[in-house]
């Protein structure tokens, strides 16, 4: 980390951008222009081959940054190289997990940095049709990308023959229409295809039959945000940042209990305890309270507690402790927060949200969401702790898609380190918390 | 002879429906990002929800936009249903979104649902006698360190406080822009 | 043109299950392979017969040197797989589904009409944990209206979408959908409304728990007290095997065969990849109607009295025998649409051997001379095989002027899968598209219905190198230039020489001209018109072939011991009614009437039968015939006899009897026996299956057919197991009839009548839905069915005023049918056409004294109130 110089680390993905939301415009083409924008299109049209894009991208070792953190440029090689028919790139701007919300400035402050991406992005895999899948409550994101996407248009940077090369490229905005798993990649096509979002079977594999059962790319924002940076300012800058295995910066969401939540770029592999503690950052927990657990990736992966604060941020670090990086946001609760209630919070959540196609998921979400409805009102039942950690194995890696194994991330290491807190609800036939966190001011 | 030739695949005529006729330029705008019909429906649908003076989607809308996008109406109607932004049934002509995932509920998510339906005297998914509001429980909405926040419509008003849900209500009451809220 | 190698070379891999090694095709659906090999492995979403869902996670296996299970449903048998159907982590994935699954189901199997045969409950027995740890209420619905013929108890639904996906895929409907999302997902049709399509019973069958069971059958038994019997659909000319369930000799329902258990009953089997369509799956229950004939009647002046069968039998002999005394045109057979191989057989016999005459015919569908003449030669061309097309052998089949879905559903049912599938390039050329089977078609042509014989003929010069006008026929010339085989189904209107006049000797000269590789298949509404030609139930055959056949005589005249019938074709049934109704005729004997009953041309119908003496009827349910003939015989119905049909395609196929005939009615076969007997016949049959030996024989030499597992003997009635095979399984015949005695066939007439100011020309096509008089009698069913419908090209219908959905009145030549039908748009129908199927109206083309010389007109009004 100290390599790195955390402290002469300047944000490339966040610069310029205030706060999460912004009303008004956003950067305009001229000024991304005028800090070096569309020059890694410009290059890469003029001087690579599509196969050496890849290469680039392979080499830089860009993870994508949706939740999965695989590396883009051997995404990209999949796909095939002798072209049958259309390819397609699809953005996936669906941004739903909860405590998540570092792609929305991206679009909504920076939508060139995204569009320039994928425009490299589907010239290196021969796509002529590029989709925004953009969740349908970011209106504002929405907007500005379109306003973008114009703007582009009119400056012959999309469209027939762009920058006069015999690569031609069209990219639509479609609009979610609120559903989490949307995000998932090929719920997301399938909602593309005008159909409720059910996650596929696979194989196939998306770059092999992915949109309209064409070779198809799919990559969250801020990986694409990354690919631009990575030609504009070469892949060298690129791996000086962050660590060997994960380079690059990264926008972490803080949220929750923490004196200054907001999204913040650092290099992967900061700590945990950085991001919550230092000024520049979170800024310690609110109102003096005690640190007592967060998620480091989104509400979907298993929960770190207090003596785990020393966890390297990047792609390898949280796994050392069974959780993963996700999507990097990060979620806190301090000591006046019961677990079995932010656990009930969070299962509605994926209750809610399951697309209800396969059975371990819809049933089992439905189940525990009883479960600990009863639980939490202190009308839980002898054995159900362990009867709701017998669930979660059977619903996890027996899913069509991870949503079902998401949803016991708020279960699986929070129950063996809270067990008593559980059982109190059970024997104390109440929950033995004041919750101050519902107030409003 | 007259010989008509239909081929697998060929793209249906245009439809006769009304809404393909008063929404003609739109439905071509749309229509010209796909190549297959059906992948505008979703569009199509905040089309004509939008139009609608209740804000929701008729069973004779869901009839017309499945001949536009050559869908069953079944086909269509399970698109509404799945996708929380589609109402079937109607809503204010303001509805308040109101994020009540996690981060936001450890920030007063909680209290800001009791003191909105308590203000305007209806519950979850009602419409107030004016016909002005609907609060609808949304799951995150991806602004979660403004929390609590509500999408009123299409703008988003965050780090909410009585105060200031008095007076977004207030404006919209007076038909005033709640635009500069931020 | 090359010849196509008829084995595909398949590869086979090795695939380890359980430690034991497999020999499985390359790719092949590694589920299915396991399923095959007798290997159990639980599955609610796969099935056959639809896509991989994949939802419902309960066909896990365990794959090695992976320590997550992977669903077996969405694999491909690759060399070198190594997997366990059985081992710790399959049992625990097994359980945690089971327990899923129960979670929301309510446990009340004991009033679910699928108790019993429940997957669910099936395999909780076998695969569940036993225990229930679910203490929480279960997610409750409410119950919709849904569909007239599917009862819908959404509580019970574990969402394996089978149904669904049979809609879209099976069905093409998409009706059927998942709504809401989540845990409060529900299958449903769009407000609740029907599901609306020919094939909807079967998600009856496919669905794995109580959620959608058969309204007619609702709450009526429990599928332990029926008795099974395995039989042939009789309905249309598809031939499907079924399995009809009786309590106390009433039909309760009827299904596909069903999967048979060790114990040797049948169970439905959720996994069946025999669709069949709702009118043979409800269109049943006729046979329990009360009104059946079950006595003998013979004629008291004015009224038709009860008899004994000795004075009906005697009257009918007597009758039979003094026309035949007066002359071989004096006595004439009209044998019905349904009746089996051995009726047919023995009928020819009584007329050529007994009556000497050659004035027995089949064909009463049809409406003129002509009409018939080439149905007989449409059905002598034919060895279309739909077990090749299943297979993927027909590189192209083409379908003309067919109805398929409406009129023989199941055979519509097996093209478009083969198209939908890619086995075979589907081009379809009719007057108006249907949607259905024509959305499969790679090339779909409309043609204004008079000239369709036209665009044959034009494509026939397209193949000879000729310039033909249009340049879409030049590209389907080249497109079965480029096959190297193909099929031809061509759709035989029974409403007329209408089109055949010009369409079939065109089609027959396409077929001619593609050669041997190409087969060729007409679809007749009568439902065993094959076995009545085969059986020479067709004034111009004999059993075994023509009339004029040396071999075929000399062998008829040893098994009859006489042949008095002479070597000339006789009239077809068109001619001698004609006949009859000049009064040239003394003895009719009418079997079976069900095309006589609403004809066409009914007043020539009640001339011919006022104007004859003797009126000899053996029949099931009273009609305007039956009142108006001098003798009655109370005949049986398909499972009440045995004996064996020939399906459309020509596969022989046999009816078992599980059920006797009611009161004094008897199997027909037995009534034509002993007529002839008492006529003085030199043979006696004892019983169907010395028939059949007999008939195998007489018409093997020529029989456009093949065996498949024909069983014949013993009625389903003492055992319920499968009876068995007498005959076993037959080599398929090495050689076909391919257009053999062609009678001459006429030029027909031009259909260019000019239509009057506000009528539309009617296309009328044959409708299996509620079509004939029987449909009437299954009241379970007939208020159930859907609802007749006419589809109007849109241009027209705003014209008329009328717009979908509305009802309307039909004015002109035929009547309508029921209440008004309701209007449908079809964009592909010419303007000034309208097309309705038989069940919406009933042709009415006069006396058929003059030969019909166009499209019968109609006028069309928006009905007011219900009324028609
Ligand atoms: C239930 C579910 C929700 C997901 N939501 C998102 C999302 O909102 N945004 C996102 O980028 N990836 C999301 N993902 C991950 C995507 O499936 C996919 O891995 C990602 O878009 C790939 O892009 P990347 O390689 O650039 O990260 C989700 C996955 C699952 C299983
Ligand atoms: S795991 Fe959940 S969200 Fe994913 S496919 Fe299954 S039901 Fe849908
Ligand atoms: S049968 Fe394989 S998942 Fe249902």
């Amino acid at each position: 980390m100290s390599e790195n110089g955390n402290s002469t680390f300047e944000p490339a993905l966040s610069e310029g951008m205030v706060g999460v939301i912004r009303c008004g415009g956003s950067e305009k083409l001229a000024d991304y222009r005028a800090k070096g924008g569309y020059e890694g299109v410009k290059r890469v049209l003029e001087e690579l081959p599509p196969a050496e894009v890849i290469e680039q991208v392979k080499e830089a070792c860009i993870r994508g940054r949706g939740g999965a953190g695989f590396p883009a440029g051997v995404k990209w090689g999949f796909i095939p190289k002798e072209k049958k028919g259309p390819h397609y790139v699809c953005v996936n701007a669906d941004e739903s997990e909860p405590g998540t919300f570092g792609n929305r400035p991206i679009m909504e402050q920076r939508p060139h940095l995204l569009l320039e991406g994928t425009i490299i992005c589907a010239y290196a895999v021969q796509a002529e049709t590029a989709y925004i899948y953009i969740r349908g409550e970011y209106y504002d994101c929405i907007a500005q990308v379109q306003a973008a996407i114009d703007e582009l248009y009119a400056a012959g940077l999309l469209g027939k023959r762009i920058l006069n090369t015999d690569f031609s490229l069209d990219i639509h905005v479609h609009s979610g229409a609120g559903a989490y798993i949307c995000g998932e990649e090929t719920a997301l096509l399938e909602s593309i295809e005008g159909k409720r979002g059910y996650p596929r079977l696979r194989p196939p594999f998306p770059a092999i039959e992915g949109l309209y059962r064409r070779p198809t790319v799919i990559n969250n924002v801020e990986t694409l945000a990354c690919v631009s940076l990575v030609f504009q300012k070469g892949v060298e800058w690129f791996k000086s940042i962050g660590t060997e295995k994960s380079p690059g910066p990264k926008v972490y969401s803080i949220s929750g209990c923490v004196r200054k939540p907001g999204n913040y770029e650092a290099p992967l592999g900061v700590t945990l305890r950085d991001l919550l503690y230092e000024e520049k950052f979170g800024g310690g927990i609110r109102d003096g309270n005690k640190f007592k657990a967060c998620t480091p990736g989104g509400t979907s992966v298993p929960m770190l507690f207090e003596d785990e604060l020393g966890c390297v941020m990047d792609y390898e670090g949280p796994r050392e402790y069974g959780t993963f990086l996700g999507s990097t946001g990060i979620v806190v609760m301090d000591e006046t927060i019961c677990m079995t209630w932010a656990a009930l919070n969070l299962m509605h959540f994926y209750w809610d949200e399951s697309c209800g196609q396969c059975t371990p998921c819809r049933e089992g979400t439905g189940w525990m969401y009883k479960i600990l409805t009863r639980l939490e009102r202190g009308q839980g039942e002898p054995g159900e702790i362990e009867l709701l950690e017998n669930i979660c194995k059977n619903i996890a890696g027996r899913s069509i898609c991870a949503l079902g194994e998401f949803a016991t991330g708020s279960l699986v290491r929070t129950i063996p380190r809270f067990r008593e807190e559980f059982q109190a609800h059970i024997d104390g036939k109440c929950c033995p918390f004041e919750k101050k966190y519902t107030e409003f001011a | 002879m007259t010989l008509q030739i239909h081929r697998k695949g060929e793209a249906a005529r245009p439809s006769s429906a009304p809404l393909a006729q008063r929404k003609a330029i739109e439905i071509e705008k749309i229509m010209k990002k796909y190549p297959i019909r059906r992948s505008a429906v979703m569009d199509l649908l905040f089309l004509v929800q939008e139009e609608h003076p209740e804000g929701r989607i008729t069973p004779e809308a869901t009839e017309e936009i499945g001949e536009i996008c050559e869908m069953t109406p079944a086909e269509v109607a399970q698109m509404i249903t799945f996708y929380t932004m589609y109402h079937r049934e109607p809503v204010g002509t303001h509805v308040f979104w109101v994020c009540g995932t996690l981060p936001c509920a450890l920030s007063g998510a909680d209290g800001l649902f009791e003191y909105l339906k308590e203000k305007l005297g209806v519950g979850l998914d009602e419409v107030t006698e004016d016909g002005l509001f609907t609060i609808k429980r949304m799951e995150c909405l991806g602004a979660c360190s403004e929390a609590p926040l509500v999408l009123a419509g299409k703008k988003m008003v965050t780090k909410l406080t009585r105060a200031k849900v008095d007076e977004m209500i207030d404006r919209l009451r007076g038909k005033k822009s709640i635009e500069d809220m931020t | 043109m090359e010849s196509k190698t008829l084995e595909p070379v398949v590869e086979m891999v090795t695939v380890t299950v359980n430690g034991v090694e497999h020999h499985y095709p390359k790719g092949k659906n590694l589920l299915a392979a396991l399923l095959g090999d007798d290997i159990p492995v639980p599955h609610y979403c796969w099935h056959p017969k639809l896509t991989v869902a994949g939802n419902c996670r309960l066909c896990m296996v365990e794959m090695e040197g992976n320590p997550r299970p992977g669903i077996s449903c969405n694999m491909t048998c690759t060399d070198g797989l190594k997997i366990k159907t059985e081992s710790d982590l399959v049992t625990s994935c097994r359980e945690g589904m089971m327990e899923f699954l129960l979670v929301n189901h309510p446990l009340d199997c004991p009033i679910c009409d699928r108790g019993g045969e429940c997957m669910l409950q099936r395999y909780s027995m076998d695969y569940g944990i036993g225990t229930a740890r679910v203490v929480d209420e279960r997610r409750r619905f409410e119950k919709p209206q849904f569909d007239p013929l599917i009862d819908i108890e959404r509580n019970r639904c574990i969402l394996c979408t089978r149904c669904v996906r049979f809609m879209d895929e099976v069905g093409d409907e998409h009706s059927l959908a998942i709504y809401g999302r989540g845990n409060r997902n529900y299958i449903g049709t769009f407000g609740d409304g029907p599901v609306a399509n020919i094939f909807s019973g079967n998600i009856i069958d496919i669905c794995p728990v109580g959620c959608l069971t058969s309204k007619p059958y609702r709450f009526k038994a429990r599928a332990w007290e029926l008795q099974q019997v395995v039989s042939t659909c009789m309905l249309c000319s598809a031939g499907c095997e079924t399995t009809t369930w009786l309590r106390d000799g009433k039909i309760m329902r009827t299904t596909p065969p069903g999967r048979r258990e060790p114990d040797g009953h049948f169970t439905i089997d959720e996994d069946t990849e025999k669709f069949i369509c709702n009118e043979g799956r409800f269109g049943n229950y006729f046979a329990n109607h009360e009104d059946r004939l079950t006595t003998a009647l013979r004629r008291r002046d004015e009224s038709m009295v009860v008899s004994t069968w000795d004075d009906a039998l005697d009257a009918a002999t007597g009758a039979l025998r003094e026309a035949a005394d007066q002359g071989p045109d004096k006595v004439a057979i009209l044998a019905g649409p349904r009746a089996t191989n051995e009726e047919y057989y023995l009928l020819s016999r009584m007329a050529r051997s007994t009556l000497g005459t050659n004035q027995i015919d089949w064909r009463t569908a049809f409406i003129s001379d002509a009409a018939a003449q080439m149905a007989g030669a449409a059905l002598n061309a034919s060895d279309g095989d739909l077990d090749k097309l299943d297979v993927g052998e027909y590189d192209v089949t083409l379908v003309v002027n067919a109805a398929l879905r409406d009129s023989t559903p199941v055979i519509g049912l097996r093209v478009k899968e083969a198209a939908r599938c890619g086995k075979t390039k589907l081009i379809v050329l009719d007057s108006a598209l249907d949607g259905w089977l024509s959305d499969q078609a790679e090339i779909a042509a409309v043609e204004r219905p008079g000239e369709l014989g036209a665009v044959v003929r034009g494509l026939l010069d397209a193949l000879r190198g000729g310039g033909a006008a249009v340049s879409e026929l030049r590209e389907l010339a080249q497109i079965f230039k480029a096959a190297s085989s193909g099929l031809i189904i061509l759709g035989l209107d029974t409403a007329g020489g209408v089109f055949n006049a010009e369409l079939v000797p065109a089609v027959l000269d396409l077929a001619r001209e593609l050669g041997e590789a190409w087969d060729f298949l007409p679809v007749v509404q009568a439902r065993n018109a094959k076995g009545a030609m085969a059986c020479g139930a067709q004034s111009d055959r004999l059993p075994g072939g023509s009339i004029r056949g040396e071999t075929e005589r000399n062998r008829l005249a040893e098994f009859w011991g006489t042949l008095d019938a002479s070597s000339e074709p006789g009239p077809t049934a068109p001619s001698i009614l004609r006949a009859a109704a000049r009064g040239e005729i003394t003895t009719l004997l009418l079997h079976r009437c069900d095309d006589l009953i609403y004809h066409p041309q009914r007043e020539l119908i009640e001339k011919a039968i006022e104007a004859t003496p003797n009126v000899i009827v053996i029949d099931v349910f009273p009609s305007w015939i039956t009142q108006a003939a001098t003798v009655v015989l109370p005949g049986a119905f398909p499972f009440e006899t045995e004996g064996s049909i020939v399906g459309a395609d020509g596969e022989m196929l046999s009816l078992v009897r599980g059920n006797q005939p009611p009161g004094d009615a008897q199997e027909d076969w037995r009534i034509i026996q002993t007529l002839d007997e008492r006529l003085g016949s030199a043979t006696t049959y004892r019983s169907v299956g010395e028939i059949f030996s007999e008939l195998l024989v007489s018409i093997a030499p020529a029989r456009p057919f093949r065996l498949v597992d024909l069983r014949l003997e013993g009625p389903g009635r003492e055992s319920p197991q499968r009876p068995q095979s007498v005959f076993g399984k037959a080599e398929r015949p090495t050689f076909k009839v391919r257009f053999t005695d062609r009678p001459e066939l006429k030029a027909g007439t031009s259909l260019a009548r000019p239509v009057g100011e506000g009528k539309l020309a009617l296309v009328w096509f044959y409708a299996i839905q509620g079509a004939d008089h029987l449909g009437a009698y299954s009241t379970e069913f007939a208020e159930l069915r859907p609802e007749a419908s006419i589809q109007l090209n849109p241009e027209d219908a705003r014209d008329l005023g009328v717009g979908k959905g509305d009802r309307v009145n039909i004015q002109g030549a035929p009547g309508a049918v029921g209440p008004p039908p309701v209007v449908c748009l079809n964009e592909t129908l010419p303007r000034g056409i309208a097309r309705a199927g038989a069940n919406a109206i009933r042709l009415r083309m006069g006396s058929g004294d003059a030969d019909v010389a166009g499209l019968p007109q109609i006028a069309i009004a928006r009905a007011t109130g219900g009324e028609a």
